[in-house]
């Protein structure tokens, strides 16, 4: 059956058990990244960003429970869930956990089966919802594609793209054959909307702005005709 | 069509005489002026759709550049301004940009040049002046473009952005700010969007060749505030 790969946290100071964990889910399809401790545990978590996190909450006396306030921070919408993994079946850990409001609890030894169905039953719920609503500056981008600058004048040039423009804009070109030209330092301008040339491809005219007469000698170089 | 009314301004009674001469030969509606009190009551009464504008009037405190900025002030930025000067370095080709000009002609003025910008700022089409388009040879041709956008919303499958301009199916995009560092990804689809003026394009998200950015869409996933369900 097609599982979909997930991310998962395993922390265990247990080598044994992180292996054996390692090793069963892999198996089904996912992606693991394990700690032993809790410094890299908050590591691994702050660079992996996992969608679920297997913790042994015996770790370094009984500490478990605080990496759950560690997940938060990175997670205040709760969207990781969390299954905690305890050798004692002691109600005082039980108790806690409930507290703690996570989303499994396993006893060791871990039963294979019991692993798998809890597995199968966390599993649809793993993921994180769309973000739609982003920060400013993740949400602006610049956009950067190919074109070919198939003619130039002392006042214009003619690029081809895919892109139809359709207002007047400032236009951010780079090219070699600018460089080579040494105009670099000119401004672009595109005035007019770009033209269909073909289904996907246009052409656009856009104004050079910010020549001085050297430069002009170097288009005028450039010859009009072929031959 | 866009009235043709220049007005000019500069303290070298020649140039402005010069300047007259091409514009009364080419049907352009003309005035002149030679220091910047006079300039600013031209503005208001003869209202120019272009100005052309010594960068170097001699008798402005703090002339050169300020000029510029002061006159985007008084008139605003819908006025275009060509500046002219003898200067022609780069840089203060530029800083005069910076400062409000929307273009700079370098004097002695060229007749054809002068004409030809014109007509572009003022959407005068006139193939007579134009300068010929000279083909650039194919392997000179490669270019690359950028253009803003908008992430609107992300997954770990696809991530779809706003674009003003329309970009066809299948083209190759590189995207770059502090988060996507130029990964690479393919237009798969176009959506016109009505209310918001421009297109959402759709990417794809992949495993194997977007596996770094993975974490990071994930830590902007987590970092999202929950939509409110009606």
């Amino acid at each position: 059956m097609a599982v979909k790969s997930k991310v998962i946290l395993l922390i265990d100071d247990d080598l044994d058990m992180l292996n054996y964990l390692r090793k069963l889910l892999e198996n089904v399809g996912h992606t693991i990244h394990t700690a032993q401790d809790l410094k890299t545990a908050q590591h691994k978590l702050t660079t992996v960003f996992p969608h679920l996190v297997l913790l042994d909450i015996n770790i370094e006396d009984e500490n478990g429970f605080t990496f759950i306030d560690e997940i938060r921070k990175v997670d205040p919408y709760k969207r990781i869930k969390i299954i905690m993994i305890s050798s004692l079946s002691s109600k005082k850990a039980l108790a806690t956990s409930k507290n703690y409001e996570t989303d499994g609890y396993l006893v060791k030894p871990v039963n294979n089966d019991i692993l798998l169905t809890t597995m199968k039953k966390i599993s649809p719920n793993l993921g994180f919802p769309e973000a739609n609503k982003l920060e400013r500056n993740f949400a602006g981008v610049m956009c950067k594609l190919i074109g070919n600058i198939t003619k130039i004048s002392e006042v214009k040039l003619t690029f081809r793209s895919k892109v139809k423009f359709t207002e007047k804009q400032k236009l951010n070109l780079n090219s070699a054959f600018i460089d080579k030209l040494e105009i670099d330092h000119a401004q672009f301008i595109i005035q007019k909307p770009s033209i269909d040339v073909s289904p996907g491809v246009y052409d656009t005219e856009a104004q050079i702005i910010g020549l001085n007469d050297n430069d002009l000698k170097e288009i005028r170089k450039i010859k009009t005709k072929k031959g | 069509m866009k009235q043709r009314k220049i007005l000019t301004i500069d303290d070298d009674e020649d140039v402005n005489n010069l300047i007259s001469v091409i514009l009364k030969k080419n049907d352009y509606d003309y005035r002149t002026c030679e220091d910047i009190k006079e300039y600013f009551s031209q503005v208001v009464q003869y209202q120019p759709n272009l100005c052309l504008v010594d960068l170097n009037l001699g008798n402005f405190e703090g002339f050169g550049f300020g000029i510029i900025e002061t006159m985007r002030k008084k008139i605003g930025h819908d006025m275009i301004i060509i500046v002219m000067s003898r200067r022609s370095k780069p840089e203060d080709i530029n800083r005069a940009l910076e400062c409000g000009a929307n273009d700079y002609i370098q004097k002695p003025i060229d007749e054809n040049i002068l004409i030809s910008k014109l007509n572009i700022f003022l959407e005068k089409n006139n193939d007579d002046i134009s300068f010929p388009d000279r083909p650039i040879p194919g392997g000179d041709q490669d270019a690359t473009f950028e253009i803003p956008m908008n992430i609107t919303s992300i997954s770990e499958k696809s991530i779809f952005l706003y674009s003003r301009s329309y970009i066809a199916k299948g083209s190759l995009i590189s995207l770059h700010n502090s988060f996507f560092k130029g990964f690479k990804f393919g237009v798969q689809s176009v959506t016109l969007n009505r209310e918001l003026g421009g297109y959402i394009i759709e990417i794809h998200v992949d495993k194997e060749e977007h596996t770094e950015l993975l974490p990071e869409i994930r830590k902007m996933m987590l970092q999202c505030p929950p939509v409110d369900e009606d």
